[in-house]
């Protein structure tokens, strides 16, 4: 039931955050029409760093509960990173070559992204390698707490590193249009509503597959 | 005006394309749920 | 504090009969200076610019070939088993490890810091003993971590390669500050070298702190 809810609301906020980028948000100045994919790029940054976090909790939950819930739900985040990091990374290099004159400049933020990507991959090479049911939700737990502690680190070396990001937009009194800032609200709910939409699906899926590999076992036992 | 483009068609294509995985992963599993749960019937049912 | 000088006792008597984990250690970190000096070619200006780079690159090379030795011998003959059985807490066992692969990765680092001053033409005085300080700090962020991630990919099918995919994402906050420092130091400019160091201790303090408690949940069977 919320998993429809969420995904009418999805797809009707999308439309609607299409409008607000591409129509009702007025041109820039500087830099004409490629600037419009600030308002897909930028939530799309933001959201991979909230799937990190949800990665992490999920692992804390997992070790204080035991209940394989919380690993269903730390796939998920992970499965959404990837989503988000790939996303954001590749809009980046296409929004860099017109503006910067490359498709990579390793300025600060996009080799964070880097990162982060690298870590979901790694995350899910851990869970392949790993045979068994519980050992696998136990040490990819720990391996997602570790990897939520890392990112503020991240965040802090790679700043002083290197620095021709432009700085954040929605956080510090940046100069934004009033009406850039609220297309740039929009197309970040849509987003965060979308995946929190494929999260449910995601979820759903899961346990499904659990069931599937109980039975199997079932079946197999039988035999 | 082209990366416009491109970036738009990058971000809803691997939506897209992520939301199209899990709905044929769901549909895969539900067969195979199907199918298990014949098999355990059969076996549970009393033999002549 | 018992267990823990207990456990890195018996690594060193170990590493006393056979010698192995320090010498491949040790080797390693050589060639990679030697490769590294071919495939750049620097001339005198360049050699400056991107020592720091290849030291650390050396030292986390030796590195986790040191974590991965250290780690089989306990899996060999079941010893890691044998070690939680003895009464000591998971949290000890851990610190225990921290210090010995610590001290493991120090005498190699110690021994290739002078060949690397030597091959890349640099001074030995005052700026010697910084970098000596400096790898002091980063190679416990480094260790603080790895051992952690080395015990949960001695968990996996493919130990020795799950170990440099885990650990290389998540050590990168230290290998920069290391890298950045250490030209701070080669380069006379140490103005901003204080917000590396204290990285590099923060990172270690937060792993030492999350590792110790969650490395009973790696362990446990």
């Amino acid at each position: 039931m919320t998993s429809r809810v969420l995904g009418i609301a999805s797809l009707v906020l999308m439309v609607f955050a299409l409008y607000m980028a591409l129509i009702y948000a007025p041109q820039e100045a500087q830099q004409g029409t490629p600037y419009r994919i600030i308002y897909f790029h930028v939530p799309m940054g933001i959201l991979s760093f909230v799937s990190a976090y949800l990665l992490g909790f999920a692992g804390i939950m997992f070790l204080i509960k035991r209940d394989l819930k919380w690993d269903r739900l730390a796939i998920g985040a992970a499965e959404l990173g990837v989503l988000c990091t790939a996303c954001s990374l590749i809009t980046g290099s296409i929004w860099a070559k017109p503006i910067w004159g490359v498709w990579w400049a390793w300025d600060a933020r996009i080799t964070l992204q880097l990162l982060l990507g690298l870590f979901f991959i790694a995350y899910f090479m851990l869970r392949a390698y790993l045979p068994d049911r519980e050992k696998r939700a136990k040490l990819a737990a720990v391996f997602g707490v570790l990897g939520m502690i890392d990112v503020p680190f991240n965040y802090y070396s790679i700043e002083w590193w290197a620095t021709q990001h432009p700085q954040p937009v929605l956080r510090g009194g940046g100069s934004i249009d009033p009406d850039m800032r609220l297309a740039l609200y929009v197309s970040a709910l849509a987003l965060t509503v979308t995946c929190a939409y494929l999260l449910t699906r995601r979820l759903a899926i899961a346990r499904v597959e659990e069931e599937v590999e109980y039975l199997e076992h079932l079946v197999h036992a039988h035999e | 005006m082209s990366s416009l483009v491109a970036a738009y068609s990058v971000i809803f294509g691997a939506i897209f394309i992520f939301t199209w995985l899990l709905f044929a992963r769901q549909k895969r599993l539900e067969k195979k749920l199907d199918e298990l749960r014949e098999l355990v019937k059969d076996a549970s049912r009393p033999r002549p | 504090m018992k267990p823990l000088s207990a456990i890195v006792f018996k690594d060193i008597v170990i590493e006393l009969r056979n010698k192995e984990t320090i010498s491949s250690m040790l080797m390693f970190g050589l060639l990679v200076l030697v490769v590294f000096n071919f495939a750049f070619q620097p001339t005198g200006a360049e050699r400056a610019l991107i020592a720091p780079g290849i030291l650390w690159v050396a030292f986390t090379f030796a590195g986790i070939l040191g974590l991965n030795r250290s780690l089989s011998i306990e899996l060999d003959n079941d010893c890691l088993q044998g070690l939680l059985l003895a009464p000591l807490d998971r949290g000890s066992l851990y610190l225990g490890k921290v210090a010995s692969n610590f001290i493991f990765m120090m005498i190699a680092e110690v021994m290739i810091l002078p060949i690397f001053v030597l091959f890349y033409n640099l001074r030995f005085d005052l700026q010697f003993l910084q970098i000596a300080g400096l790898s002091f700090l980063g190679t416990f962020a480094f260790a603080a971590v790895g051992t952690i991630l080395s015990t949960i990919s001695a968990n996996t099918r493919m130990k020795e390669v799950m170990l440099p995919i885990l650990l290389i994402p998540l050590t990168l906050p230290v290998i920069l500050a290391s890298v950045m420092a250490t030209s701070a130091v080669l380069s006379g400019e140490t103005e901003g070298i204080s917000s590396w160091l204290y990285l590099l201790g923060g990172f270690s303090i937060v792993y030492l702190v999350a590792s110790y408690l969650v490395f009973e949940f790696v362990v446990e069977e």
